[in-house]
C-alpha cells in the first residue's frame, strides 16, 4: 500500500488554498503559539474560578463544621478539634483493670439514662502525637445514681462507623438518637490527659467518662429489648438476678436489674 | 510568527521574491524571520526531531535560493511551505525506513488508511499531481472549518489538541470532522475514478 499517496499528493494543493490557510490561521491566531482561542481561554477562566471558589467554600465549611476546641487548661504545643468521621483512626489500646458488675456499679459516679443527641469526633494532637476519641452528648431523663447534670458529654475511644464491626462491640453500634442506661465517671477537676510533654485538663471538653470501653451501659433496641456487654450482665448464681442472656428480657427487666443493682450497693456500703 | 527586519518592517512577500531574483543573501534571513517558525512547526509535525528539522529549515532555504530564478513564484508562502514540505516528508522516510517516528505525521498517515485499500501502486495510474488537483477541488467544496481541519491536519501534521484548540471546540468535534472528511473524501475520489 503506498501509504504516502495523498500525503504526497497533498503537495499538489493549488497554492491559493494553502496561502489563505495560512492568512486565516495569522488572522485566527495572531502569533498562533501565544494566542489561545478567547472562548477556550474564557471557560479556563471559569472553570478555575468556579473551581477556587468552591475549594474556599469547603474549606469554609470544614472548619465551620469542624471547628476547634478551645481549651482553657493546658501545657505546651496541643491542640483539640472536631474532625470528620472518616477521618479518625484507631488508638492503641489500653488495658484497662476488671472490675466485677458489682464493682462497675459501686465505682460509677453517675448512672442514668437518656438518649444520645451527638456522637463528634475529635483529635487531639499533643505536639504531634496523635489521639482520637468520640465525644458522646447525652440528654439525660432520669438519673438513677449521683448529681448527673441534664446534659452529658461523655469521652469515649473512637467510634469509627464505618469502618468498625459493630457486633465486636456494643460501642461500635450506638448512634445519634438511640436510648440508654448509661455508667459514667465523673472527670474531676484537674484531672488530665498527656502524653508527649503536652497536657490538657479533660473537664474542658467533656463531663464524664465511661465507666468501661465497652461495658458502659445497655441500649434499649426495637420491640422493648436490650443490648449491653454480655458481661456486664450477672451470672450471679447465688443471687435472685437471674440474667443469664439479654435476648430473653426486656427493657423493662434490664431497669429493675440496675436498680437491684445500684440496691446491692447502697447496702453494701 | 514573524519577527521584523532590522528596521522594524516586515518585508512582503514580493520583496522576497524579488531579493531572491537579485541573488541577495539577505532574502534567505527574511524568509527565516518571516516564516521560519512556520516551516519548523511543519517540519517538526512531520519529523519530530529538532536537529533534522533544523536542517530540514536550510535544505529549503537552499531550494528556494536555487529555485529562484529561473522560477518566480507567485504565491510565495505555498511555495517554501511546498518545498519544506516534500523535504521533511523525504527525510521522514529515510528515517522511518529503519524505525518508527513518533510523529503526527505518522499517526496522519495511520488515519487515512481508513481510505486506501489496496496495495497496488496506484501512482502508476495516477500521477500524484493529478490527485492532488482531485484533492483542491474536493478542499474547495469544503466549509470553513472543515477546510481548516483538512488542511491543519493533512498538510501541516499538526495535532488534533493543536487544532481543537485554536478553533475553540472540543477534540472529539475535531475528530468528528476529520472522519466526516474522509469518509467524503474517499467516496469524491471514487466519483473521479480513482479507487485508491
Amino acid at each position: 500500500m503506498n501509504k504516502y499517496l495523498i500525503i504526497e499528493a497533498l503537495n499538489y494543493l493549488d497554492d491559493d488554498i494553502i496561502e489563505n490557510h495560512i492568512c486565516r490561521k495569522k488572522i485566527m491566531c495572531g502569533d498562533i503559539n501565544k494566542e489561545k482561542h478567547p472562548m477556550r481561554v474564557r471557560r479556563k477562566l471559569v472553570c478555575a474560578g468556579t473551581l477556587l471558589i468552591l475549594v474556599v467554600f469547603l474549606t469554609g465549611m470544614y472548619f465551620v463544621i469542624f471547628p476547634k476546641i478551645e481549651l482553657d487548661n493546658y501545657v505546651g504545643n496541643m491542640s483539640v478539634k472536631y474532625v470528620p468521621n472518616w477521618f479518625v483512626k484507631s488508638n492503641d489500646n489500653e488495658m484497662l483493670p476488671y472490675y466485677t458488675e458489682t464493682e462497675l456499679f459501686e465505682r460509677a459516679d453517675f448512672v442514668y439514662s437518656g438518649t444520645i443527641k451527638e456522637i463528634k469526633q475529635i483529635k487531639i494532637d499533643f505536639d504531634g502525637i496523635v489521639v482520637y476519641n468520640s465525644l458522646i452528648t447525652i440528654d439525660v431523663d432520669k438519673v438513677y445514681k449521683g448529681e448527673c447534670p441534664s446534659k452529658i458529654t461523655v469521652i469515649a475511644p473512637p467510634i469509627r462507623a464505618f469502618y468498625d464491626d459493630p457486633d465486636s462491640n456494643l460501642l461500635y453500634s450506638i448512634k445519634k438518637g438511640d436510648y440508654g442506661i448509661f455508667l459514667s465517671e465523673q472527670i474531676s477537676e484537674g484531672k488530665q490527659m498527656s502524653e508527649n510533654g503536652c497536657a490538657f485538663e479533660i473537664s474542658d471538653i467533656c463531663d464524664a467518662t465511661f465507666i468501661d470501653g465497652s461495658r458502659f451501659g445497655f441500649i434499649k433496641r426495637k420491640n422493648n429489648t436490650a443490648e449491653c456487654c454480655d458481661t456486664l450482665f450477672p451470672h450471679n448464681n447465688s443471687s435472685d438476678n437471674v440474667f443469664t442472656s439479654l435476648r430473653d428480657y426486656t427493657w423493662d427487666d434490664v431497669v429493675t436489674y440496675v436498680e437491684q443493682m445500684l440496691n446491692t450497693v447502697k447496702k453494701g456500703k | 510568527m514573524t519577527k521584523p527586519t532590522e528596521s522594524g518592517q516586515t518585508l512582503s512577500d514580493e520583496q522576497i521574491v524579488e531579493m531572491y531574483w537579485k541573488r541577495e543573501e539577505r532574502a534567505i534571513q527574511e524568509t527565516d524571520n518571516k516564516y521560519g517558525k512556520l516551516l519548523f512547526r511543519i517540519a517538526y509535525n512531520i519529523l519530530h526531531d529538532y536537529c533534522d528539522c533544523e536542517e530540514c529549515q536550510n535544505d529549503t532555504y537552499l531550494g528556494v535560493w536555487n529555485t529562484v530564478p529561473p522560477n518566480r513564484p507567485v504565491v510565495f508562502p505555498a511555495f517554501i511551505t511546498q518545498i519544506m514540505r516534500r523535504i521533511a516528508i523525504n527525510r521522514y522516510k529515510e528515517k522511518n525506513s529503519k524505525k518508527r517516528i513518533p510523529s503526527e505525521l505518522t499517526v496522519c498517515m495511520d488515519e487515512l488508511n481508513d481510505i486506501l485499500q489496496s496495495n497496488e501502486k496506484v501512482e502508476e495510474e495516477y500521477e500524484t499531481k493529478e490527485i492532488g488537483k482531485i484533492i483542491s477541488a474536493y478542499v474547495r467544496k469544503l466549509s470553513i472549518n472543515q477546510r481548516y481541519i483538512f488542511i491543519e491536519r493533512y498538510y501541516f501534521a499538526e495535532s488534533v489538541e493543536c487544532i481543537s484548540e485554536r478553533l475553540g471546540i472540543s477534540e472529539s468535534t475535531v475528530y468528528r470532522y476529520l472522519d466526516k472528511i474522509k469518509y467524503d473524501l474517499k467516496l469524491y475520489l471514487e466519483r473521479n475514478g480513482i479507487y485508491l
